[in-house]
């Protein structure tokens, strides 16, 4: 093939380089305007095909006790969520769904049907691990596990008011749990990670927030005194028939409170069982008049005041008294008393006497000093503040009742400081919930000759007085009983309605535990204060006492097996505490 | 002659430097696999071990170690006259 050259003309040349040209230039445009213009959309969209935030769990903060005994846990559990867009198109897998759940399926298609555009749905929380395996195992499309955390409370009923709850979401509701939610409560870390084609992490790109698992928070409360008192309590609330019970232990060198404990109580496991009305604490959120429990402190101020000493006579004969219009009576006449023998007898007509003779600014100042009507600031939501008017305001009949506890109110927690500090010579601590690294610093608002004379009083009270039910064996116990007429809805007293009440400590020689017992209503034929309130001191107390390793202080003082109230039925067999300190 | 040499020498340094750079990102993944499956681990420990000190929390219920001290152990507590008191 021999061809003759034949060039070709030079327009043809030009134009086949000028179209490769135009093709390189388009080119290097699209490339110029990706990587100038639309460069910050593409790298997102880029980034969005291989970078992935994921979520580091961060639980809830343990409660503990004094002892660092776990009262609350949280603990990882697992929700089943599904993806109705993706699920609707897998029908024939829904009956083996509804099965895992157990569910019917009605109950999924009213559950999904009306979101089937949505990508996200909880289909039941919190399943139990079993349940968690089998969807796991199941692999429906759509279906799908997620981390979460549950609350339980290994102790179950014994601390529920206190301890309060959470809700589904794992955030507080009552109690510690709502008032130290902030402290409990985690972050959540994020990170930013690069993920292969399996969901494999093969990268950590940035930590968008540093994971912060919630604190753990320990208690001054002790487990195994909260134990013994709930039991104690629920018993007596049972056996009087009463509406409702509550008990404070209080540390009386620290203040701590070691023991808090309403009844009726509810499980704060089942939240199905949660019902609104049951939940307040009330020794803190319910004020009560304390009654006769206060004339300790009516006769404290006429030691301070100096007219008086324990062995001055008062004329409580003819066992009642006129204040204007008012009659004040006692319930036998007691005739002639020297002023331990008006605590012993618990003599209004005495209490009131001591009282009138003189001035109100100092019967007002004692109350006021060992903070009657003055919040405890304990780190509980809903604490109320009780009342005890100005003295500038007082008639001359609210002086004379006031010196027997009525006409001013307080709540459980009040009153048992008020003990704690005359038990501890005069000092008063502030209250506190928490565990204490170092003892506070204490406010002397009595002096220590007047905290001593009460508290020899209030021993004679225990020994032979009205309250000979609060003795504990092995021990000296100071106390005063209550029985408070309640209060009627629109003023005035209910004439069969009582709140029980008993305050005390023990050892007296060294004191270390002041109690308060408050029995609300009880309709059982008993209603005084030493027959239904005490007995709950002693018993607890007497469990208190050796659980804590309190050194005995009266081993001749009571003989053995003389009748006192001790722990001697088979009924009160002790349980050691998982740590004895 | 001398100038392409270093040429030469440069190209190689520069496709060893790839290489490594090949396997040092591969080891990287590797070890943030590792990374991974440590925390996965750690997870998986502590969500046990708050299973067992909840468990352990439920046994030790001073409801239950009574019921068991009572009716099981026949434990009682001694009478205030089987008490000896020491004084120290």
């Amino acid at each position: 093939m021999n061809t003759e050259y034949n060039p070709q003309p030079a327009w043809r040349r030009h134009l086949v380089v000028g179209i490769f040209g135009l093709l390189a230039s388009v080119l290097v445009w699209r490339a110029v305007d990706l990587q100038l213009t639309d460069r910050e959309f593409l790298q997102d969209h880029g980034d969005q095909r291989y970078l992935r935030v994921v979520q580091t769990e961060a639980h809830r903060g343990m409660i503990t006790d004094r002892h660092d005994e776990p009262l609350a846990i949280s603990t990882p559990v697992s929700s089943v969520w599904v993806n109705p867009a993706q699920l609707v198109q897998h029908r024939k897998r829904w009956v083996e769904l509804a099965e895992l759940v157990d569910m019917s399926e009605d109950q999924l298609n009213t559950l999904i049907l009306p979101r089937r555009k949505r990508g996200f749905l909880y289909l039941k929380r919190h399943v139990k691990p079993a349940v968690a395996e089998a969807v796991e195992a199941a692999a429906i499309p759509g279906v799908h596990l997620a981390g979460e955390y549950r609350r339980f409370y290994p102790g179950v009923e014994i601390a529920a008011h206190l301890l309060g709850f959470t809700n589904v979401d794992d955030r507080g509701q009552e109690g510690i749990e709502l008032a130290f939610d902030s402290v409990l409560t985690g972050t959540p870390g994020k990170d930013r990670v690069i993920k292969d084609r399996l969901g494999r992490v093969i990268e950590y790109v940035e930590r968008i927030q540093p994971a912060a698992p919630g604190k753990d928070l320990a208690l001054s409360i002790d487990r195994r005194l909260q134990y013994v008192a709930n039991r104690e309590l629920g018993k007596a609330v049972q056996k009087h028939k009463a509406i409702a019970g509550l008990m404070v232990i209080l540390d009386v060198n620290t203040g701590e409170i070691l023991a808090l404990v309403n009844q009726p109580s509810f499980n704060p496991n089942n939240r199905a069982e949660l019902k609104g009305e049951f939940f307040r604490n009330r020794a803190v959120t319910d004020l009560f008049e304390p009654g006769s429990t206060i004339k300790p402190f009516t006769v404290a101020a006429g030691l301070e005041s100096g007219q008086y000493t324990p062995s001055t006579r008062i004329e409580t004969a003819p066992g009642y008294f006129r204040v204007g219009r008012h009659t004040i009576r006692d319930i036998h006449n007691y005739g002639n008393l020297d002023v331990t023998g008006v605590i012993e007898k618990s003599s209004n007509v005495g209490s009131t006497k001591i009282a009138l003779s003189m001035d109100a600014d100092i019967l007002w100042k004692t109350f006021n000093n060992v903070g009657i009507g003055h919040l405890t600031q304990v780190e509980l939501p809903g604490e109320t503040n009780g009342r005890l008017v100005d003295h500038k305001h007082w008639r001359e009949i609210e002086h004379a009742t006031l010196a027997y506890g009525y006409g001013m109110s307080v709540n459980a927690l009040q009153l048992a400081r008020a003990y704690a500090t005359v038990a501890n010579g005069g000092t008063l601590y502030p209250v506190t919930i928490l565990r204490r690294a170092q003892p506070p610093a204490g406010v002397r608002v009595m002096s220590q000759t007047t905290a001593d004379a009460v508290s020899l009083m209030m021993e004679r009270v225990v020994q032979t007085g009205t309250a000979k039910t609060a003795q504990v064996y092995g021990y000296r116990v100071g106390g005063k009983t209550g029985t408070v007429h309640k209060n009627i809805q629109g003023g005035g007293y209910a004439e069969k309605d009582y709140r029980s009440l008993f305050a005390g400590y023990l050892p007296v020689s060294k004191p270390r535990l002041a109690a308060v017992v408050v029995i609300d209503g009880p309709r059982a034929g008993q209603h005084y204060g030493g027959l239904v309130a005490a007995p709950v001191f002693a018993d607890v107390m007497h469990e208190a006492a050796r659980i804590l390793n309190l050194p005995a202080d009266a081993i001749d003082g009571v003989p053995a097996d003389s009748g006192v109230r001790m722990a001697s039925s088979p009924t009160k067999t002790l349980p050691a505490g998982p740590r004895i300190q | 002659m001398t100038r392409l040499a270093l040429l030469a020498l440069l190209g190689g340094l520069v496709f060893l430097s790839a290489l490594q750079v090949v396997t040092t990102r591969h080891e990287t993944r590797l070890l943030v696999m590792a990374l991974q499956a440590l925390k996965t681990q750690r997870d998986d420990l502590e969500r046990e071990w708050t299973q067992l000190l909840l468990e352990q929390s439920t046994w030790s219920t001073h409801g239950r170690v009574e019921e068991l001290a009572r009716n099981k152990l026949n434990m009682t507590v001694p009478r205030a006259s089987e008490l000896k008191h020491i004084r120290s």
